[in-house]
């Protein structure tokens, strides 16, 4: 269990007045079984009147306008949140998960570590749908994440890729913890070189990106190889800008892992959202009316305060 | 019979062209207005018939709106294993967005296109639900009205159910819904297909007109701008714009019409947005397989009306059964829409069959087989003469506090003598529909 400050700040600097400024923030903590939000602000500057609703996928949304010109918009959101990330429970009682730190699983994984009993799912169809669907109504249930979506539509690289993986995989851990590590070697953290509306499959060719694109990777193998797998927006200890990992539908429960480093996500990630891909979790969303450009600067701190 | 209309479809026709009734589509990214064929014989429904259809559409439309329902919220469906998970949520019309959003008085479908086909036996057989935003009443609207002003004396020796009340169906429909402020049409402008009908229905529902930049939102509610700049809240917005194009924010960021957080003010309950976003999942073609089952499922009835004999080539025995019988089944490709992704088996070289069995084995979700049948033909007029051509009928039904059908209908024929598409967008034709009052 840990406990963390989080202070998230965004600030929209237009070269000329914006109007009829709409905006959308996903910059809530969710409060799951994991987290608990212990203290939360909000502040929009200018003021204005905010509201908020939970999204179909789950997530806090809060939304508003500045309906008159303003030069800038900024928001800032703080929060203690205490998490606390259940032992994984497997549903068939047959595997744990072990908690893995980078220095585990950067060992070499190939030896003659023993095959894989349970055979994988080849197919979304094959899978065991009654959990996938019996999420609480009015949101999405986990079966929306077993398909592709705008942003994580595989390609054919990325299938021969994973179809090399699947006979070369012989190994100890659970098949997305080999294939995340896997990738991890055919990735590289590059900046610059992808940008938001980057898909899995641009990414992949350029053999790189940053956290958003290792998780879209991520989750659009995952999700070919038969695990139903959702992009997580959030924040974690250590990085100076908000981050993005997967969680991966693995014997009944969704297991968080942050392929861009290689690991499982342990209490110092907090999660803002989670959806199919980015699209799905934009921190922020907007638009305006303006004639001049923008600026965007966004800070985030995530400290552990225990 | 009817003889005293033919010698009107010219003067009709002219004035259909007068009145701007065209039909717009795109082909090879160039936008071409195209008049709607009109064709003066009418198709007549005998009262009795009517109630026999008015039953048959009014429970399927109810029974899809508890699935519509049921799909974002609770998927009891699912649960009860009565639909494969896979055909909803794999499907593109399914929008996770709106999960958990209950539209106002729990009506997804207020305004439902179903059309259907009379077979040679008389059996009527439904081909598709329109569940989204189907267009066409207002073609047999006014050319009801321009066929009056052109032969006022062939209404009064027949008794003819008058077919001009949709306009009032339409406003009580919207009224039904509003959750306080003025009706709106919103069209995406004057180069969609149906901006004819988006301005004729709006003017005779007495809702207004606007494009999405005369809409705002504020304060989590919606405003309608008008020119003068006066603002008036928006109660229902009923809106000819697909559902990826309504909101920026909440479906294609690159989108530039739509209303940017339209759908906030939806989610919180404070209008009305018909038909509501997400109906694609229950209009998809796979989904059809499934719609007598919806009806015993949710109503305990038996389905009224039939749908065609269709085959799911998900099921690994109806694929088989598709694969052997493909020469003389018409396969649809659940994906396409207006009769596009629709083939015709006996039109197939050996070679192209070949080619599509192999796309139905590599992604069996995507398509469905049916029976061809056998519909009847209509006469219409050719020149000097009159001539059979295939046909069906867009019924038009209005879920309100009641759930009815329109009195009347699109009838659409293919002016191709050999074919069985009689889409507008494949340049078809249209017809009244005629309902008797006995």
């Amino acid at each position: 269990m840990k406990v963390l400050q989080v202070q998230y700040e965004m600030r929209l600097t237009f070269t000329a007045p914006a109007a009829d400024h709409y905006f959308q923030f996903r910059c809530l903590p969710m409060e799951d079984d994991s987290q608990t939000v212990e203290k939360l602000e909000l502040a929009v500057d200018p003021a204005c009147a905010v509201h908020e609703r939970i999204d179909g996928f789950g997530n806090r949304m809060c939304y508003g306008e500045i309906l008159s010109p303003h030069d800038s918009l900024c928001v800032r959101m703080g929060a203690r949140v205490r998490v606390e990330r259940k032992p994984v429970r497997c549903s068939f009682g047959k595997r744990r998960m072990r908690s893995v730190s980078i220095e585990t699983l950067s060992l070499s994984i190939a030896g003659n570590l023993k095959p894989e009993s349970e055979p994988l799912c080849s197919d979304t169809a094959e899978i065991a749908q009654y959990p996938l669907i019996d999420s609480p109504a009015g949101k999405v249930p986990g079966i929306v994440y077993a398909y592709p979506s705008e942003l994580t539509r595989p390609d054919q690289a990325m299938r021969e890729w994973l179809s090399a993986v699947r006979e070369n995989y012989n190994s100890e851990y659970g098949f997305p913890e080999y294939l995340m590590h896997r990738l991890y070697q055919r990735l590289a953290y590059v900046q610059g070189q992808t940008h938001i509306g980057t898909t899995a499959a641009e990414a992949f060719a350029l053999s790189g990106g940053v956290c958003q694109d290792y998780a879209h990777i991520f989750a659009a193998m995952c999700r070919m190889a038969g695990f139903p797998a959702r992009y997580v927006a959030g924040m974690a200890v250590g990085e100076g800008a908000t981050h993005a990992w997967t969680e991966v539908w693995q014997d009944g429960a969704w297991i968080a892992y942050d392929p861009t480093h290689d690991c499982v996500a342990d209490d110092r990630y907090i999660k803002l959202s989670h959806g199919r891909d980015f699209i799905d979790c934009s921190v922020d969303r907007g638009s305006f009316f303006g004639a001049g450009g923008q600026e965007q600067t966004v800070y985030v701190k995530v400290a552990e305060t225990s | 019979m009817l003889l005293d209309l033919v010698d009107h479809k010219e003067s009709i026709n002219r004035l259909l062209a007068r009145y701007g009734v065209k039909f717009g589509i795109y082909k090879n990214n160039v936008f071409h207005e195209q008049l709607f064929p009109f064709d003066p014989i009418p198709r007549v429904i005998t009262q009795k018939e009517f109630d026999y259809l008015n039953r048959g559409l009014s429970q399927r439309v109810r029974a899809l709106n508890c699935f519509l329902a049921d799909v974002y919220s609770e998927r009891k469906i699912v649960k009860d294993g009565v639909i494969p998970a896979d055909f909803i949520y794999s499907s593109k019309g399914y929008l996770p967005q709106c999960e958990g959003i209950t539209p106002p008085k729990k009506i997804y479908s207020h305004i439902s296109g179903i059309d259907l086909v009379q077979g040679r036996d008389g059996d009527w057989y439904i081909l598709e639900d329109n569940l989204r935003i189907p267009s066409g009443a207002s073609y047999p609207m006014i050319a009801r009205d321009l066929t009056r002003q052109a032969a006022p004396e062939a209404f009064t020796r027949r008794h003819v159910l008058d077919n001009r009340n949709y306009a009032s169906m339409l406003r009580e429909t919207m009224d039904y819904v509003n959750t306080g402020g003025i009706n709106v049409v919103l069209t995406p402008g004057r180069y969609n297909a149906a901006f004819f009908e988006h301005s004729y229905l709006a003017e005779r529902s007495g809702a207004v007109l606007c494009m999405p930049q005369d809409l705002a939102v504020e304060d989590n509610k919606l405003y309608y701008r008008s020119y003068e700049g006066k603002k008036m809240q928006v109660g229902a917005v009923y809106r000819r714009l697909s559902d990826e194009y309504l909101d920026p924010l909440c479906f294609l960021p690159e989108s530039l019409i739509g209303v940017p957080g339209l759908m906030n003010v939806y989610a919180s309950g404070n209008v009305a947005v018909i038909n509501a976003p997400g109906n694609g999942v229950a209009d998809d073609k796979g989904i059809y397989y499934f719609v007598p089952h919806m009806i015993r499922y949710y109503l305990g009835e038996d389905a009224i009306l039939k749908n065609a004999p269709t085959y799911l080539a998900f099921y690994e025995k109806d694929r088989s059964f598709i694969l052997e019988h493909l020469n003389r089944l018409v396969v649809k490709d659940v994906s396409e829409a207006g009769g596009y992704g629709v083939v015709f088996g006996s039109n197939l070289s050996a070679g192209e069959l070949k080619k599509l069995a192999d796309a139905i084995k590599a992604e069996p979700r995507r398509f469905i087989a049916q029976e061809v049948i056998d519909f009847v033909d209509l006469m219409i007029v050719d020149g000097n003469e009159q001539v059979p051509r295939k046909a069906d009928l867009r019924a038009f039904v209005l879920a309100g506090e009641k759930t009815r059908v329109w009195p009347s209908g699109l009838t659409r024929f293919s002016r191709n003598p050999d074919s069985f598409v009689v889409n507008s967008s494949q340049g078809g034709g249209f017809k009244d529909t005629w309902v008797l009052s006995h």
